[in-house]
């Protein structure tokens, strides 16, 4: 039985969440700040967190901090309801796996744990790999190759970037990628992809892919610009 | 110059002018030096005449005159009764002129500080006054010149006639091609009560009216140096003034962008008179004002973030609910899960229409292909979301002169403006409707820059005139009841930001044949 963590200030979604996760079978801690999180973090370590950001005492910024100090491998989902936090916390130096924004729909949340967990355990998507140019997605592993280096991807970053990779060259508009990267979200906010684009590009471009990989076709949406 | 420099130079200008009075005050001082003058040649005169009473006149005179030489300013001649000239304190060959003209013009580029450009030019409207006061006055009888006597042996002037007569004589004569005039005083020599001869002294007034002419030029030459004081002066003045209160003006100016938006806090003025601490001032106005709006932003900004944390409750529990509600129980779980949502969306907007300006400010401009873009978004719009609305491109530049029409902007920001108007036309139109999409760039005239427009155009129902204004209002929302509840009524006042934060301008066209135009104009 997994072990999930919970840690958001907001009672009623503490409350809402740990009795959705419970009916889907897991076993569900809930911390109200990062401090809490963080003392019983030895005693009863989780399998996934879902971590709010902004939280008194102790924010999920700084949790996040400590406890990839001592733990590079639980995987943490980011809660957030500012877009801007996320560029902090999803940047490449603090290890968040994913992120959902609030409000969220609680079936798209149970979809992300059930992936972000599977990936933690090597176990893929059953999804086939992707190839494009010197860019290889492997399902399996969540992880991606650029050339010789290794990139690390959120699951809503990779699918994104595998939507792209699939059919390189040609125009993905923006809510065709929101639809594959957050499948199961009512909550349209189709902003939410110009981010995660931007945060794929600066990892692209560390890795060494030419600047204008990932073009924006201003008004219709985004391109891969890779030839096959 | 303008305003307060203008101000302080008529005053500085007025003061430089006085000495101008003194040029008129010389007049006096002219007739006190003539006066002089003349009292002086009756005393040589005199003396000569008193000296000469005991001797042979021609004698006594020559050795008197040979032992003068020529150390006075006055010619002395001397008479007979008869009015024969017997001797003369003049050279032969100087005969011409009169002494004291004849010394100066030995000396002739030194000295007429009359022919001097200066004096020409500060005489001029004296000399004008003279002449026209000349055809008023009744013609004046013409003098005799001072070379009355030149080459004569018998001197027959009214002052000779009048001294052999015994009394004193005076003449004035002017001398030929000059301003100055000849005095003449001739005294009786008496011997025995019997006038025996007399004594001519003759002086030119020239010196005198020289170093009038030499004074008054000093005083011209001392006025344009103080009115070139004065304007130096006055300018410098007025730039201690007029440069801190203009840059006090351009900072003032300068709290507001182009946009009417709060700008971030300027330098104040550094010292201690009054402008500066007008600056000071106005600084801290200013940031206090921009304490303000920044604290209205972010307090905003938070507002909006905190209002999401309890709407994702809200939301996860009706959802959570749903799964196993009776039926009863569904259909207010549908209101409460409908009015959540709401509430997300006009958190949504409203964290938008705060952004916009935040965004407009940190978002680079650059030249946007306004035809590809829009025909990207009619291509890419999801406007099956509500069936049977189709919406027509119509690109006017492309047909026309087959040039691409460039919007300095935030692409991004353009597409959503575009995007909010055509979702709004749509919302509005009925079924089987058609919204219209228009790009046309109206070229320049003379007087007017050139725009690019960028209409959209549907058969709604209107909106009546005077609400026209209204609907670019925050939360302004003109739907029926039982749409409202999808729209925040913030979409119209993003756009409006948008716009106007590229420096253009939106405005609504009712159509003739029904509906609403909505009109973007942008600078070219």
């Amino acid at each position: 039985m997994k072990h999930i963590a919970i840690v958001d200030d907001e009672a009623a979604l503490r409350e809402n969440l740990s009795y959705a996760l419970d009916k889907e079978g897991y076993r569900v801690s809930t911390y109200p700040n990062g401090q809490n999180a963080w003392d019983a973090f030895h005693e009863n370590p989780p399998d996934l967190y879902l971590l709010d950001i902004l939280m008194p005492r102790m924010d999920g910024l700084e949790f996040c901090r400590l406890l990839r100090r001592e733990d590079t491998r639980t995987p943490i989902i980011f809660l957030s309801s500012r877009d801007e936090e996320l560029d902090r916390v999803l940047g490449l130096e603090t290890g968040g796996d994913d992120y959902i924004g609030k409000p969220f729909s609680v079936r798209e949340l149970l979809a992300r744990i059930k992936a972000v967990l599977r990936r933690a355990d090597g176990i893929g998507l059953g999804e086939p790999a992707i190839e494009a140019g010197p860019l290889k997605l492997n399902p399996d592993s969540y992880k991606a190759v650029w050339n010789e280096t290794e990139l690390v991807f959120t699951l809503s970053e990779y699918r994104l970037l595998s939507e792209l990779a699939r059919s390189p060259g040609t125009v993905r508009t923006r809510s065709a990628l929101y639809v594959s990267a957050f499948p199961d979200d009512k909550f349209v906010n189709e902003r939410a992809v110009d981010s995660h684009i931007k945060r794929i590009r600066r990892k692209l471009e560390l890795a060494g892919a030419p600047k204008n990989i990932l073009e924006t076709i201003y008004g219709l949406g985004y391109r891969l610009g890779i030839d096959v | 110059m303008k305003g307060l420099t203008s101000r302080l130079l008529i005053f500085n200008l007025l003061l430089a002018v006085f000495p101008i009075g003194a040029i008129l005050f010389l007049g006096t001082y002219e007739i006190q030096l003539l006066e002089s003058q003349e009292r002086a040649m009756v005393q040589q005169g005199r003396i000569l005449a008193s000296a000469l009473a005991g001797h042979d006149l021609k004698v006594e005179a020559h050795s008197i005159f040979e032992r003068l030489r020529e150390r006075t300013d006055a010619r002395l001649r001397v008479v007979d009764e008869n009015g024969l000239l017997l001797a003369d304190s003049a050279k032969p060959e100087s005969d011409e002129k009169e002494i004291s003209s004849n010394t100066i013009q030995e000396n002739p580029e030194a000295s007429y500080p009359e022919e001097n450009v200066i004096y020409r030019i500060g005489a001029l409207p004296t000399r004008t006054y003279k002449t026209l006061s000349g055809y008023i006055k009744p013609p004046q009888t013409p003098t005799e010149i001072s070379e009355y006597y030149s080459g004569r042996d018998i001197l027959d002037g009214p002052e000779i006639i009048s001294a052999l007569n015994g009394r004193y004589g005076a003449a004035t004569r002017i001398s030929q091609g000059q301003k100055s005039v000849t005095l003449y005083s001739a005294i009786p020599v008496f011997r025995k009560d019997k006038v025996i001869g007399a004594v001519l002294v003759s002086r030119s007034t020239f010196s005198i009216l020289s170093d009038l002419y030499q004074l008054r030029l000093d005083i011209a030459i001392i006025f344009l140096f103080s009115v070139g004081a004065a304007i130096i002066l006055s300018i410098l003045l007025a730039r201690t003034v007029t440069v801190p209160v203009g840059r006090l003006r351009d900072q003032a100016e300068s709290i507001l962008d182009e946009r009417g938006k709060l700008q971030a806090g300027f330098k104040p003025l550094a010292g201690k008179d009054e402008v500066a601490d007008l600056s000071r001032a106005l600084f801290r106005l200013s940031s206090r004002l921009q304490q303000r709006t920044d604290h209205m932003e972010s307090f905003m900004a938070d507002l909006v973030h905190e209002m999401k944390n309890p709407v994702a409750g809200i939301l996860s529990a009706s959802e959570l609910a749903e799964q196993t509600a009776e039926k009863e129980t569904l259909r207010f779980l549908e209101v409460i899960d409908r009015e959540g949502r709401r509430i997300e969306r006009l958190l949504d907007d409203l964290r938008e229409l705060i952004s916009v300006d935040v965004r407009l400010n940190r978002g680079d401009r650059e030249m946007v292909d306004t035809g590809t873009i829009l025909r990207n978004l009619i291509s890419a719009y999801p406007y099956h979301r509500k069936a049977g609305v189709e919406i027509e491109f119509i690109d006017t530049t492309e047909k026309e002169s087959k040039e691409k029409v460039y919007i300095a902007a935030d692409p991004d920001r353009l597409a959503q403006a575009v995007l909010n108007l055509v979702d709004n036309a749509i919302s509005f139109s009925p079924k089987k409707a058609i919204v219209e999409l228009k790009l046309e760039k109206i070229a320049g005239g003379k007087n007017e820059k050139g725009c690019i427009q960028i209409s959209i155009a549907d058969r709604g129902p209107g909106i009546p005139g005077e609400a026209t204004q209204k609907v670019f209002e925050r939360w302004y929302t003109d739907r029926p009841e039982e749409e409202s509840s999808d729209h925040t009524g913030l979409g119209l006042a993003i756009v409006k930001g948008i716009v106007e934060g590229y420096g253009g301008s939106i405005r609504i066209i009712p159509r003739e044949e029904g509906g609403t135009m909505f009109l973007m104009e942008f600078p070219e």
